[in-house]
């Protein structure tokens, strides 16, 4: 594996503009690798950042904004190079056409010479010419590549859509044939693997997902060696092991091995949020450990019933918040006060003298009525949040309590932003944008809430130390909040146990330290106490049974968490 | 003390240029002659001011523009006494002289005023049409010339900010957004008089630049902006001094932000 030197160029932004949505973007270290997306996340190569790599990536973020990798059917494209080629011909005229508005000139003028005259009028269309066999130009290097494997595992997966009963019946149906014809396994191979203790974990030991890994990690003789399957279509014969299905999902599932599982292959974009980890054991720091992202949220089904949102303000709770926080504000028009206010002076002078009564109400006086709150509310939004049946989850009573304390600090005037968050791994940290501080607390808030995602694991310090930034940098006020609302104790990749706490309390020190008052919230989640308080710190924790119990109680614990806050600062700046 | 105020009698000889998106003309006229008050909503720098001078110009009437702000009283509005010597002199507030000229009176973000000061228009934007000046126990009433046009700009209220229910309710409304890409190059090549490749290539620029989301970015790049980008790579500035200068740097301040935009900046214009 080459080292490659990455230059920090902050192309998230870019990215973002051209495809019209927030993109994640990562580096791919091989030497000569090409870059594609898998309709998500893109990977470009680094090797070619300079020149080349604006062009790269403009292809790629167009086939983003066109939906190219949406086309129903792509999985069709798997067993020829040629037909890939053709559809990715097809797909960045039709998707770069579609935004013909915002891309740089040079850059279409780039395209010219790969025109195919065919004019499709979506991706499913193009696909039907690319498999017609029909000649068309071959697509230049910087077109990069198409992997249908990274598309359809990433739906497997769940990063971007919800999988729905029904998926998961046919992927268990899938199973079943397959494990009719199971013969023994290398564990070894898998023990190996830093994946494999995500999938060995004791949130999904014996979830259908982690059998599923297992089986497809058996069909072949190594993991390592599968990971660049699916490159240029080199691999991908039949096995007469299993049926067809379940090779194409398991292909689909290992192809993206490489990129999308913590792997030294990758190394996160250079703009994007990269935080340390504090390691217990060794006393230090891991440097730049952990990176952090932005998206929207983007699941295709709510996860819960919508009209949990519906709930009407609660007034115990407003008023029990009400008066967290005051600043000075000038008001004037008082009967007394520090100033003589001069408009209304020369008013009673006039009034009097022309023998009015005049209002005596000259005074501007300073009153503490501001609010001077800023408050992240942060929403776990890892899968062990589903547990429990009907419509009363963890996740419904942690959506509940997240919307209505975000309702009732909006109501406040309090600055208030609301974030989901969950995590596979160091590198994929994950925060869906549901309020930014500065946006109104409205419909739009309401659709991002009901598309929210819930999948993956909790890495509680990376989300802590993001938070502390975003509450830093935008929320403008002098008293900061972090609202975490959890269900659990910290669990990610590599993240369990003594070292997941030990990095969860450091984060939450850092908070304080900069001003950031903590509260992890648990909403009716019967995790073991013992096992929370030693991750959070008994005075940061509260444990409550719904959202109504949340008027009674929240307040104490609030203002505690802020004095602490207070304190820490007090001394850090003494 | 009138004579102060003469600028109002500014007429402006020649229509400010303005290309209209879609039918805010139409409605503006229309509204105008059924003596009905309008309420303009848009982003910053979209040409909600911009219509106001023009329409002013092309319907032949003064314009009176009042910025609103959070300070602003109702006696601020309306007029009030003032001493002068040992003698009281009432003085006309900027909307009383607009009602009694039949001006156009414009109130500039007008959510920034609080709300018990834009009450004092309610009987004006009715069908009463008519102002009371309390403390001259005067009731004006409003020529059919005069007009009451508000705007603002709803992505910058606060939770604490918001027109009154009873305010808004008395409105015709008028939505601005920035112009589709090829009036806008228009808009651009027109106000600042660069040839059509180089705008073309700006409202590219600033179409991308629209399509980051309020987490990346809190407010986006303005046909204002653009403009004045425009002007100075007229000066001779290269188009990436000039949209540095003029379109973001005046974005944002987060060092990490510029960073991204230079870059995108970078990939859509030349040295």
């Amino acid at each position: 594996m080459a080292s490659v030197s990455i230059e920090p160029h902050p192309l998230r932004m870019l990215a973002a503009a051209v495809a019209g949505s927030p993109v994640a973007v990562s580096y791919l270290t091989e030497p000569g690798a090409r870059c594609w997306t898998d309709g998500e996340r893109i990977y470009l190569s680094a090797e070619r950042q300079a020149g080349e790599g604006g062009r790269e990536l403009l292809v790629q973020c167009a086939l983003l904004a066109g939906g190219a990798l949406k086309a129903v059917g792509l999985r069709a494209l798997i067993g020829s190079i040629e037909q890939r080629q053709c559809f990715l011909v097809l797909e960045v005229e039709r998707c770069c056409a579609s935004i013909a508005e915002r891309l740089p000139r040079a850059f279409l003028n780039a395209l010219e010479p790969y025109r195919t005259g065919q004019g499709p009028q979506d991706a499913e269309e193009s696909l039907r010419i690319a498999r017609s066999r029909t000649r068309l130009p071959k697509p230049p290097e910087w077109y990069g590549t198409l992997q249908p494997w990274a598309v359809l595992r990433r739906n497997v997966r769940g990063g971007g859509r919800s999988m729905d009963a029904r998926k998961l019946e046919q992927l268990e149906a899938r199973l079943g044939s397959l494990e009719a014809e199971q013969a023994d396994g290398d564990e070894d191979a898998l023990v190996r693997n830093p994946f494999w203790k995500l999938l060995s974990s004791p949130l999904g030991k014996d979830g259908f997902f982690a059998r599923f890994m297992r089986e497809i990690f058996d069909m072949q003789s190594s993991p390592d060696k599968a990971a660049d399957s699916g490159i240029e279509g080199s691999s991908e014969m039949v096995s007469g092991r299993a049926s067809r299905h379940a090779l194409d999902l398991g292909k689909a599932l290992r192809s993206g091995l490489a990129v999308a599982i913590p792997s030294a292959l990758l190394v996160p974009e250079g703009g994007a949020h990269s935080y340390p980890e504090w390691d217990g054991s060794k006393g230090r720091y891991r440097p730049d450990w952990t990176s952090v992202e932005e998206v929207a949220p983007a699941a295709d089904e709510p996860c819960f019933d919508e009209t949990l949102l519906d709930a009407a303000t609660d007034q115990p709770l407003l008023r029990s918040l009400a008066s967290l926080c005051l600043g000075f504000r000038r008001h004037a028009g008082q009967t007394a006060g520090d100033d003589l206010v001069l408009d209304r002076l020369i008013r009673l002078a006039v009034d009097l003298r022309t023998g009015h009564s005049g209002d005596e109400r000259i005074y501007s006086a300073s009153l503490r009525t501001r609010r001077d709150l800023g408050v992240l509310i942060l929403l776990d939004a890892s899968s062990s949040t589903l547990e429990g049946g009907g419509n009363d989850r963890v996740v419904d009573r942690q959506v509940r309590a997240a919307w209505k304390l975000c309702r009732t600090f909006d109501r406040l005037g309090d600055r208030v932003a609301l974030y989901g968050f969950h995590s596979w791994g160091r590198t994929l940290v994950r925060f869906q944008h549901l309020k930014a501080f500065d946006e109104r607390l409205g419909a739009e808030t309401r659709k991002r809430m009901g598309r929210l995602s819930v999948a993956g694991y909790t890495r509680s310090g990376a989300a802590i130390r993001h938070a502390t930034e975003l509450l830093d940098a935008h929320s403008g006020t002098p008293f900061k909040l972090l609202l975490l609302i959890s269900d659990g104790y910290p669990y990610d990749d590599q993240y369990e146990g003594e070292y997941a706490d030990q990095d969860t309390r450091k984060a939450l020190e850092e908070a304080r330290a900069r001003g950031v008052a903590c509260l992890c919230l648990s909403v009716g989640s019967d995790a073991d106490v013992v096992r929370l308080e030693r991750a959070w710190g008994s005075a940061n924790y509260l444990a409550i049974g719904n959202a109504t119990e949340m008027a009674a109680r929240l307040r104490g614990a609030v203002e505690r968490a802020i004095g602490a806050a207070a304190r820490k600062r007090y001394v850090a700046a003494a | 003390m009138q004579g102060a105020f003469s600028a109002d009698d500014r007429r402006t000889v020649d229509q400010p240029y303005y290309l209209p998106s879609g039918n805010e003309i139409e409605v503006f006229e229309a509204a105008h002659r059924q003596r009905l008050p309008l309420m303009l909503k848009g982003p910053t720098g979209c040409g909600k001011t911009r219509l106001v001078e023009h329409m002013a110009a092309r319907l032949g009437l003064p314009l009176i523009t009042i910025a609103c702000h959070e300070d602003i009283t109702a006696a601020d509005l309306v007029g009030r006494y003032l001493l002068h010597g040992g003698e009281t002199v009432w003085v006309d507030g900027p909307l009383t002289r607009a009602v009694r000229r039949g001006a156009i009176c414009y109130l500039d973000e007008v959510v920034e005023a609080r709300a018990d000061t834009t009450v004092v228009i309610h009987p004006l934007a009715d069908h009463r049409r008519e102002l009371h000046l309390e403390r001259l126990n005067e009731t004006l009433r409003a020529p059919d010339n005069f007009m009451l046009v508000l705007s603002y700009n709803p992505g910058y209220q606060s939770v604490l900010k918001d027109l009154k229910q009873s305010t808004r309710q008395r409105m015709v409304g008028i939505e601005l957004g920035y112009p589709a890409a090829e009036r806008e190059v228009r808009i651009v090549v027109r106000e600042s008089g660069i040839d059509e490749a180089r705008a073309v290539e700006l409202v590219k620029l600033a179409h991308a630049i629209r399509k980051l989301d309020a987490s990346m970015l809190p407010d986006v790049c303005s046909t204002r902006t653009l403009v004045s980008t425009a002007r100075l790579l007229c000066e001779g500035l290269s188009p990436r001094a000039a949209a540095t200068a003029a379109m973001l740097l005046p974005l944002c301040d987060d060092a990490e932000v510029m960073r991204g935009l230079r870059e995108v900046v970078n990939t859509y214009l030349p040295e």
